[in-house]
């Protein structure tokens, strides 16, 4: 491995809490959304949608529709048959491929599946005709959870598998039959997580266009514009260099928007066959029913241990909910691959076997949703840790202790064979214990004088970061993963990033212009970063999985170095030095140890394009600033510990949120406030998956939330205000030392949450332990009343 | 979706069957009902316009009612569809004589698909019962017409 360029911790430019530069605009309004996007002529899209589970098409009634007087066009499966949309993934196992037709065909499979494209002069006329369609069905056994969608005799939900099974594989490691023969205690438990969805505060939404040059344009709420561009090319024919795909100010994605959707082919495919352009905005309850939901899996979960807390041994079987459709380019086995491939988290596992099995389900498939699979996966794991912890009368953070990996251990490979590269655990755990009174506030009454119960409950978490190939083939897929950055100074020393990567709350304008500026020695006001637009940055996966600030920085650091090098080339020709005698700081090139004899970046820039006879002989070095240089890093493994206090009203179950704290260790951090933000983004909806989320079906296969209403997300008389602290261990592995940082904030809040619970609940017999999200009021009661039925004892 | 619940009614059971019956009183007593034609197949085909929040729209649907054991009880299969969804029902209906005239107890098993489904779930139960109760009411003032007529009629002949 080529050894990576270190950054220290703190330089001009990095670890700078500085202020976001794309902030002003979005809070003045002038930010540019896919709604915001005004052509002339332009026609708008509305959806017919399927209102069954599970049915076959029989007889599709568009006569009416088609005579309305504002109907331009009405597009099925029969005009557009074009495919589905997949992309990578091989694994262990085998995986039937489970596509998503863009139209549906001759089946529906979930409530919200779209069977026909109204185009219309607006959305409302356009909802209008959609009204005027009818369709009759032939209903078929519709299936919301995935063990009765796995029986033998059940329906099939695609004709062409033998089962709803798609996916099933397992792996072993150690003598887990011995180490489970021989310990103390074994803690075995069926755990529920609820489906939820990432609800970005923007919807999603495509508009594309078809030019007089024969060239398309389409604005999609994306968070990968560049392999939008590549499978729109494949799927619908169209070469690729005439394809232009632009996410604008995009209002949150949290990997949901890391997806391809049916309406980014079909719009693209209208506007060709038209000529005119085309848009489509979602609306909320559009977005419950079939933006991609995620985090639902059914775990089975059992964890030997010794007296001493000690963990010996543990067996996984993980069902993941996939919905009617695998969602690519991740495929339905995102959640639970992923989370049993990272099951020993930051603890020694010696002995280890899983289970992976996906089923189909007549719900709208699963995607990626910030930490996916750890979200759901850890928690698992930590609620059976929780209650050995109370058998064993320990706390769970004795638990942790014993098991943690020690810093001296690094780099660690885990037993499903993760290589873990830095962290110091102990550290981060005893940071947020001091942070939150932990170990004061359980020395406390449980009781308050107003008859409700306070908790306190911690959480600890490792993420995988940075997903190039490398992290995404120790979490299962052997994918290939990675991203290229232009970095270009132009005759007046100013300086365009051209990235691969999407900042749509990110933050990353800021953070990679702060890298460009460290690595270059420009102010950071002369680097601009140009992004989400395939006609100006450079081919990149995009930003998700907490990679851009590892992978996008790294490869800023790689092309921003080679450009350094080149202007320090012309510098020490132009001023007559040694190169490598030569210093750039704030834009000024000086001869190390004599400050006098110095000229300005911007002199030099504009001597290589325009002085032919100061600069050197171009056979020599060609006058050009600007390098390209690709990045995919080995993974980098983030950790950090959340606690929350609680209190609890035990006659109604209801629970408030009395405080958050987090710590993290995310490697060199570029800009504390950007991570800040992070964590307290990924904790709101860490505990929005812990207290709130769930997306229910009937046994009909209906949605029963499909809006706000009735679909609570926190909001901000849930939450506290969260308390942030950082650890900082550098990667040894990654440029700059950094590790990702978008996730991790969302592995361990709902677990400290359920964790506050337990401990509310610590003067009840129980042990009363939490095996569900969310923890709803009912759930709490349910929690609470079983132990006063004599049955539960 | 399951509902039940008892509705009382003035007259005995006989009385209450034949006017459950009448297309004519169930046209008016039926909250927002605009029509209903037999099928030809022994069903009816109903035309149902309703004005309330999520489940606001036209519907129009096919009843018909099995199992019959006259006077006593009878199930009333429905399905209907609209812009707003569908609904697939069955309602099973009990008439017991009791002192005053006659006890019905009813159980609704309801499916319930689409818009009304996703975002009148919350509201679906409460307008439902709204509803019986609007329907019972109606259905015993029509009787009320219809037997206190025939009562004066046959006084008079």
């Amino acid at each position: 491995m080529k050894k990576p360029i270190e950054i220290a911790g703190v330089t001009k430019h990095i670890g700078v809490p500085r202020k976001r530069t794309e902030d002003p605009q979005i809070l003045m309004g002038q930010a540019k959304y896919v709604d915001d996007i005004k052509l002339p002529g332009t026609l708008e899209v509305a959806f017919f949608r399927s209102t069954h589970a599970h049915a076959r098409i029989k007889n599709l009634k568009l006569d009416a529709a088609k005579a309305h007087p504002d109907c331009h066009h009405i597009f099925t499966n029969n005009e557009f048959s074009a495919g589905a949309t997949t992309f990578f993934p091989g694994t262990r196992g085998t995986l039937h491929p489970v596509l998503m037709p863009f139209l549906a065909k001759d089946k529906v499979r979930f409530v919200g599946e779209i069977i026909a494209a109204v185009v219309a002069p607006s959305r409302y006329i356009a909802e209008d005709i959609v009204d005027l369609i009818e369709v009759d069905y032939e209903t078929l056994p519709a299936y919301n959870d995935v063990e009765d969608a796995m029986q033998p005799d059940a329906a099939l939900i695609h004709e062409d598998l033998e089962s709803n099974i798609y996916y099933a594989d397992s792996f072993s490691n150690g003598d887990v039959d011995k180490a489970f023969a021989e310990a103390d205690l074994v803690v075995s438990e069926k755990i529920a997580t609820g489906r939820t969805s990432a609800a970005p505060m923007e919807t999603r939404g495509v508009m594309a266009t078809w030019g007089w040059d024969d060239t398309l344009t389409v604005w999609s709420s994306t968070q990968m514009p560049y392999p939008l561009r590549t499978s729109i090319a494949v799927n619908l024919g169209i070469p690729e260099q005439t394809i232009r795909v632009v996410a604008p100010t995009v209002g949150g994605g949290f990997g949901q928007k890391a997806h391809f959707f049916p309406d980014e082919f079909i719009l693209p495919w209208i506007a060709k066959e038209i000529k005119k352009p085309v848009k489509w905005v979602e609306d909320r309850r559009e977005h419950l029913l079939s933006a991609a939901h995620a985090k639902q899996c059914t775990i089975y979960m059992s964890i030997a241990f010794n007296k001493d807390g000690t963990m010996v041994g543990m067996k996984i079987k993980n069902i993941g909910d996939s919905g009617a459709y695998s969602q690519y380019p991740w495929s339905g086995l995102i959640e639970s691959v992923a989370a049993n491939n990272g099951a020993p988290g930051a603890f020694t596992v010696p002995n280890i076997s899983f289970e992976t099995v996906i089923c189909l389900t007549n719900k709208m498939s699963t995607g990626a949703y910030r930490g996916v699979g750890w979200s759901a996966g850890c928690y698992a794991r930590e609620m059976v840790m929780t209650k050995a912890a109370r058998l064993l009368n320990l706390d769970i953070v004795d638990i942790y202790r014993k098991n943690f990996i020690r810093h001296d251990e690094f780099p660690y490979t885990t037993s499903t064979n993760q290589t873990y590269d830095s962290g110091d655990y102990h550290k981060v755990l005893e940071k947020c214990l001091e942070l939150s009174d932990y170990a004061s506030t359980k020395k406390q009454s449980r009781a308050t004088e107003d008859g409700k119960l306070k908790g306190v409950g911690i959480a600890f978490f490792v993420e995988q970061t940075n997903w190039g190939s490398r992290s995404a083939e120790e979490s299962g897929f052997p994918a290939t993963l990675h991203d290229t950055t232009t970095v270009e100074m132009d005759p007046t020393g100013k300086v365009t990033v051209r990235s691969g990567q999407f900042s749509h709350g990110q933050g990353l304008k800021t953070t990679l212009a702060q890298v460009a500026a460290e690595t270059l020695g420009v102010p950071f006001e002369d680097v601009v970063v140009l992004d989400g637009d395939t006609a100006t940055g450079a081919y990149g996966m995009g930003t998700f999985a907490s990679r851009s600030a590892v992978i996008g920085g790294g490869s800023v650091i790689r092309a921003a170095t080679d450009v350094r090098n080149k202007l320090l080339t012309i510098a020490a020709h132009v001023m007559e030095a040694n190169a490598a005698d030569l210093e750039i700081d704030e834009g000024k090139i000086y001869v190390k140890g004599s400050p006098d004899r110095s000229m300005t970046v911007a002199e030099i820039a504009y001597i290589t394009f325009y002085d032919r006879f100061a600069r050197p002989d171009e056979d020599e070095v060609e006058p050009t600033l600007s390098a390209t240089r690709h990045y995919d890093p080995p993974a980098a493994y983030a950790n950090g510990s959340h606690a929350v206090h609680i209190e609890l009203d035990p006659l109604t179950g209801k629970l408030d949120i009395k405080r958050i704290v987090a710590v993290e260790d995310c490697g060199n951090m570029i800009n504390p406030k950007v991570v800040d933000g992070q964590m307290r983004g990924g904790a709101s909806q860490g505990l929005g998956m812990g207290l709130l989320e769930s997306l229910e079906y009937d046994e009909s296969g209906q949605l029963k939330n499909a809006s706000f209403m009735d679909f609570l997300i926190p909001n901000a008389t849930t939450l506290p205000d969260i308390e942030c602290a950082h650890i900082v261990t550098p990667s040894p592995y990654t440029e700059g030392g950094f590790k990702g940082a978008g996730e991790a904030a969302m592995l361990s809040v709902h677990i400290a949450l359920s964790n506050a619970l337990a401990d509310a609940l610590s003067e009840y017999d129980g042990p009363l332990v939490p095996m569900v999200t969310p923890i709803g009021p009912q759930q709490v009661m349910d929690l609470i009343n079983n132990v006063n039925q004599p049955q539960a004892r | 979706m399951k509902l039940e619940g008892t509705a009382d009614f003035l007259y005995e059971p006989r009385d209450v069957w034949t006017a459950l019956h009448d297309i004519d009183i169930l046209i008016k007593t039926i909250p927002g009902c605009k029509s209903m034609v037999p099928d030809g197949e022994g069903g009816y085909l109903v035309a149902v316009s309703l004005g309330v929040a999520a489940i606001k729209g036209d519907y129009e649907g096919k009843v018909r009612v099995t199992d019959v054991e006259f006077p006593h009880h009878y199930v009333l299969d429905g399905e209907g569809a609209g812009t707003p969804g569908y609904i697939n029902m069955k309602v099973d209906c009990y008439l017991d004589p009791v002192e005053r005239g006659t006890l019905m107890r009813w159980s609704c098993d309801a499916e319930v698909g689409g818009l009304i489904a996703g975002i009148g779930g919350r509201v679906m139960t409460g307008i439902s019962k709204y509803m019986a109760k609007q329907f019972f009411k109606a259905l015993n003032d029509e009787m009320k017409n219809l037997f206190d007529e025939k009562q004066i009629e046959s006084a008079q002949g």
